[in-house]
């Protein structure tokens, strides 16, 4: 490798273009079509990436008739999958408990019990308007009152601000927004499960 | 060789590096590449730790808690470039349980309403609106409103709530395969 892009090899390298030009012209021309076809090929192979799980080491260690191996792969994928910010459902309730067992701490601690929203409190029949969908899985109704758990909290934190802005709209404006949201994400919650 | 001739060689090489660079950029090997190992790793160590967390919280060991996740802030967080954006987000999870932790249990190594804006602002980092929505940033969004009231920064508070529950929303309706 050393001394290809030196001084010396780059003479060379325009004497002879300046010698050859037609060789020069026909590998120039060679050399582009070259370079599309390994655009090509790189396209292909990202396709071919994009297909295919990823692989680790726990993978390649772990063969399919080992129960031990089996679920050391278990637990690389759990970990890719958390990795990539979607976390498994046993690994977003054990988030959700841990957040529970924290805002718990956090609620015994200051004595507040506002924070306890609509969706962890309420436990009526589920309204009929509420959003539906066919085939909900219990692992997706856990995500959405997850998330409805936070909007509310959410709403909590932004109403709060309100009482103390009378003179400015935005405020009473956004806690109507969060309000409606969490009206919204608590009806999908129940809907759900 | 004609002027003509050579310009249309140069033009042939132009394209040519052109459609190759691309080619490259779209099969992602331009761009940095992450590595997927890096990132196993990384998530390994936050699981564990993370687990470590849980353990010092059933003692309630709040303090014990507080500090091994202040451990993980000395952790040299993968860049984008090497790990992806997932490295971003496991820290965000890391910073936002702290945070939470530190903002429920002042009474452990106390810090001001500055110190823990400058905590969260070092979890998000300067590009973090860049990250594909997820429950860790808005969680951490949210937290960062929570301290910009504690600084009597409202307007900042009232921003970083509806920032974090837009973030919300779109997951929600990610969950339910609906449109905001």
């Amino acid at each position: 490798m050393t001394g290809v892009s030196g001084p010396v090899r780059s003479d060379l390298f325009f004497r002879t273009l300046r010698f050859r030009p037609v060789a020069m012209h026909m590998s120039l021309r060679t050399l582009s079509l070259a370079l599309a076809g390994l655009a090509l090929t790189a396209c292909a192979k990202k396709a071919d990436t994009e297909s295919a799980p990823p692989e680790t080491a726990a993978d390649v260690a772990a063969g399919p008739e080992d129960i031990d191996a089996l679920e050391a792969q278990l637990a690389a994928r759990e970990d890719q999958l958390r990795a990539l910010g979607a976390p498994p459902p046993e690994m977003r309730m054990e988030a959700a408990k841990r957040a529970e067992h924290e805002d718990g701490d956090a609620l015994a601690g200051a004595g507040d019990a506002k924070t306890k929203t609509e969706a962890q409190t309420a436990h009526g029949p589920a309204p009929s308007s509420a959003p539906t969908q066919p085939g909900t899985s219990p692992r997706r109704c856990e995500s959405v009152c997850d998330i409805t758990t936070s909007i509310c909290q959410l709403r909590d934190h932004i109403c709060d601000l309100a009482p103390r802005h009378d003179d400015e709209p935005r405020y009473q404006r956004a806690c109507e927004r969060a309000t409606t949201d969490c009206e919204f994400a608590t009806e999908a919650c129940h809907a759900c499960s | 060789m004609t002027r003509h001739t050579w310009i249309a060689t140069l033009l042939g090489v132009v394209v040519g590096a052109g459609v190759m660079l691309a080619g490259l950029a779209q099969a992602g090997r331009l761009a940095p590449a992450p590595r997927p190992e890096v990132l196993v790793t990384l998530a390994q160590t936050v699981d564990a730790e993370h687990r470590r967390v849980d353990l010092l919280l059933k003692r309630r060991d709040y303090a014990g808690a507080i500090a091994a996740l202040e451990q993980m802030r000395t952790v040299a967080w993968p860049e984008a470039a090497v790990a992806g954006d997932a490295a971003a987000v496991l820290r965000h999870d890391v910073y936002g349980r702290l945070v939470r932790l530190r903002l429920d249990h002042p009474e452990v190594d106390p810090k001001t309403p500055d110190a823990l804006a400058e905590l969260v602002g070092e979890g998000l980092g300067a590009d973090y609106k860049a990250i594909a929505t997820n429950a860790f940033t808005a969680r951490l969004v949210g937290l960062r409103g929570e301290i910009a009231e504690k600084q009597g920064r409202d307007g900042d508070a009232l921003v970083a709530y509806e920032e974090a529950l837009d973030m919300n929303r779109a997951l929600l309706h990610q969950a339910l395969g609906s449109s905001p």
